[in-house]
């Protein structure tokens, strides 16, 4: 009789990630920024889901996703918190968008 | 849920290293932040495929990391035909397939998809990001 033995191998995701993506922390200027953009792209994804449940509205009118990639673009550059700042233009985007299609 | 679509462009500048170095970090955080339990990250099939063409070693070290991460954190869905997908071929005939693979999966998840090239999504009704 053969008797056959199945391999598992476990590999650290972290490990994976490296060698699919490169070093994971090498400048930490850069390394920075990257993680600054992340946030505010998770913040951007935030507001447009904010908008959806708001509004019912999927995507996010034009106007209103438009509004809020000009101020992403902003934040990547500023410490202000991302979360805090979409969610506003988001509110304030929505209110002037229901404005004008209501006239 | 939430997490973000990846289309071919994001994939290659990310990981098949004709991108920027911004861009190979930016992916590789939001990879870490998904693997955290953050967002989870999906790359449809065509588009790893697209990236593979670039950098075949990536399907590996894609395969290592889906299989070492948590369920459901970094998938790759498959292309099926479905009624999204015929009605996304049907509306914006002018996308390729990788790019009409982002938008069927971004579209039956209602996650948005990022890129590097929003232009090529003007008009289409998706939530777009750009990486």
């Amino acid at each position: 009789m053969v008797s056959a033995s199945l391999t598992v191998m476990t590999v650290d995701p972290r490990r994976a990630l490296e060698e699919l993506c490169g070093p994971l922390a090498a400048d930490p200027v850069a390394d920075r920024a990257a993680e600054r953009a992340v946030r505010v792209l998770h913040a951007q994804a935030a507001a447009l889901a904010w908008v959806r449940q708001t509004t019912g509205a999927y995507p996010a009118p034009s106007a209103v996703a438009r509004r809020l990639a000009e101020a992403a673009a902003q934040l990547r550059g500023d410490d202000r918190d991302p979360v805090t700042v979409l969610i506003a233009v988001a509110a304030a985007a929505v209110a002037e968008h229901q404005a004008t299609t209501a006239a | 849920m939430s997490g973000y679509v990846l289309d071919h462009h994001a994939v290659i500048a990310g990981l098949a290293g004709t991108g920027s170095e911004h861009h190979r970090r930016e992916i590789s955080r939001l990879l870490v932040s998904a693997i955290d339990g953050g967002p989870t990250v999906a790359v449809p099939a065509l588009c790893l495929a697209v990236t593979a063409g670039v950098r075949p070693a990536v399907i590996g070290h894609m395969a290592d990391l889906i299989a070492s991460a948590g369920t459901g954190v970094i998938t790759v869905p498959g292309l099926e035909r479905t009624a999204t997908l015929d009605a996304v071929r049907e509306v914006y005939p002018g996308l390729d397939w990788p790019a009409a693979h982002a938008v069927a999966v971004a579209i039956a998840t209602a996650m948005p998809l990022i890129t590097t090239e929003p232009s090529d999504y003007t008009g289409v009704l998706v939530d777009v990001l750009d990486l």
